[in-house]
C-alpha cells in the first residue's frame, strides 16, 4: 500500500532520525521519492537531529583502538614473520623478576620461559616498534622490548597499561626508555589468558604504542 | 597535518594518506565511541559499531557534502545509524538509562577540547535545546542521541505513543526554527 502525505506526516520525526523499519520504511521512503515537500520536510529534520549528534558525550575507546581502526583501513599491509622468543628473553626475564620481587628472595626456576605469549608493539600510524611478551607461570610477567623505538619517545617517563578481557585497567610504574632502544618488564597479579591488550602511554595519557593479545 | 581542518583530513583519509588517516580518527574517537555506546549500551559492542563507523566513512568520503552539514555530524551520523542497526539485532539495553538520560539532559554543553567545541555550532544547538520545554527534551534526546522508537519513549516516559510522537516531533520541528534550517514544511 502507498502511503499518502497525511500518513508519512506523522512519522516524518522517526524517519528522519532513522527510528523506522521494515515495511513502513519502505513505504515512506517510496512516497518520500514522489513526493518533494514531505522529502523536504524529512531532509530537515534529519540535519535537526544530525546535529543533536554533537551534544553526545565522549568516551574513551579502548588502548588500541586507533591502530585497529588503521589497520581495517589497511588490510593489506604486509604481515611480518613470526619471531621466535630471543633466547635472552628468558635470562633477562628472570633477572627483571628476581630483582623486582622483594629482597630478590625469588628467582624463576628454569631461565628459558616456554609459556609465552607474544605479540607485536605498533605505533597508531602502524609502524612496528618492538614486542611484548606474556609469561603465564607463577609468578606471571610482563616484558616488553622495544629496539625500534623512536629516540623523541626517549625523553619522558612511561606507563604501561594492561588492559584486561573485562575491561579493567592495570596500570604498571613508569618506565623509561633509553634513547629509543627500551626494554622493561614487571611481574603480573593477573592470568595472562586475562590481558586483552598492553599499551605504553606518554605522561598526557596518550597511546604511543599498543598489542592486542589474540586468543 | 595534526592541525588540518576536518574536511582535509577527510580528504586525506579518503586518498588513504596513512598520517591523515590517523589524526582523523585520533580527532573523532572519542565522539564516535560516545554515540555508539549512548545507543548500545554495551562498550564491547560500541567498540565494533565505532570502527565499522570509520571504515564506512573511508568508503564513502566522497559521498560527504558540505551543504549538508558539517564533517562530524556526518560521520556521527553514520554511527548512529550503524548503532541503531546493531540495536535492531540484538535489543540489548543500559538499565540505568533514566539515570543516563538526567545527566545528558542537565549536562548538554560544549565539552572543553572536544572537536566540536572548536565551532560554535555546538554552542548554537545547545541554546536551542536548552530553549525547549522539558519533556520535549527529554523526547527529542532520548529519539535522537539514545536511538530510541516513538514506542519506546512511550514505554520510557510513561505516556501515551501519540503524546510521544508529537513530543519527538514537535521538539524537532522547534529546534528546526531556532537553528535556522531553511526548508518550508507543513508545521502540523
Amino acid at each position: 500500500m502507498t502511503m499518502s502525505c497525511a500518513d508519512v506526516r506523522p512519522l516524518a520525526a522517526e524517519l528522519a532520525l532513522g527510528l523506522v523499519a521494515g515495511p513502513e520504511r519502505a513505504e515512506a521512503l517510496e512516497h518520500l521519492d514522489a513526493c518533494p515537500d514531505c522529502r523536504g520536510h524529512v531532509e530537515s529534520l534529519a540535519m535537526v537531529g544530525d546535529e543533536l549528534l554533537l551534544l553526545t558525550p565522549s568516551a574513551e575507546p579502548t588502548d588500541g583502538f586507533e591502530t585497529r581502526v588503521l589497520a581495517q583501513l589497511a588490510p593489506a599491509r604486509p604481515a611480518r614473520p613470526p619471531r621466535r622468543v630471543p633466547r635472552w628473553l628468558g635470562i633477562a626475564a628472570a633477572v627483571m623478576v628476581a630483582v623486582s620481587l622483594a629482597g630478590g628472595a625469588l628467582a624463576l626456576r628454569s631461565g628459558h620461559p616456554t609459556d609465552v605469549a607474544e605479540a607485536t608493539m605498533w605505533t597508531a600510524s602502524g609502524k612496528d616498534v618492538g614486542d611484548v611478551y606474556l609469561h603465564d607461570g607463577n609468578p606471571s610477567w610482563v616484558f616488553v622490548a622495544l629496539p625500534g623505538w623512536a629516540d623523541h619517545a626517549a625523553q619522558q617517563p612511561w606507563v604501561m597499561r594492561i588492559t584486561l578481557k573485562d575491561g579493567k585497567h592495570l596500570t604498571l610504574p613508569a618506565m623509561t626508555l633509553d634513547r629509543g632502544k627500551g626494554a622493561w618488564g614487571s611481574t603480573l597479579d593477573v592470568d595472562v589468558g586475562d590481558v586483552r591488550s598492553v599499551a605504553l602511554l606518554d605522561t598526557d595519557g596518550h597511546v604511543w604504542c599498543s598489542a592486542t593479545l589474540t586468543a | 597535518v595534526w592541525a588540518a581542518s576536518d574536511e582535509a583530513l577527510l580528504a586525506g583519509l579518503a586518498t588513504g594518506d596513512r598520517e591523515a588517516a590517523l589524526a582523523f580518527v585520533r580527532r573523532f574517537q572519542r565522539k564516535v565511541f560516545g554515540v555508539a555506546l549512548l545507543i548500545l549500551g554495551d562498550p564491547g559492542r560500541a567498540e565494533d559499531v565505532a570502527q565499522e563507523a570509520f571504515t564506512r566513512a573511508w568508503r564513502h568520503a566522497v559521498t560527504f557534502d558540505p551543504r549538508r552539514g558539517s564533517v562530524a555530524t556526518w560521520l556521527l551520523t553514520i554511527t548512529r545509524n550503524l548503532a541503531i542497526d546493531a540495536v535492531r539485532v540484538q535489543r540489548a539495553r543500559p538499565a540505568d538509562l533514566v539515570d543516563m538520560l538526567d545527566l545528558t539532559v542537565a549536562d548538554l554543553r560544549p565539552e572543553p577540547g572536544d572537536i566540536a567545541s572548536r565551532s560554535d555550532e555546538v554552542s548554537r544547538v545547545t541554546a536551542a535545546v536548552a530553549e525547549l520545554p522539558e519533556e520535549q527534551r527529554r523526547a527529542v534526546v532520548l529519539a535522537s542521541m539514545y536511538g530510541r522508537t516513538a514506542q519506546e519513549v512511550s514505554e520510557l516516559e510513561d505516556i501515551p505513543l501519540g503524546t510521544a510522537k508529537t513530543r519527538i516531533r514537535t521538539g524537532l520541528i522547534r529546534l528546526r526554527e531556532a537553528l535556522g534550517a531553511s526548508v518550508a514544511v507543513d508545521e502540523r
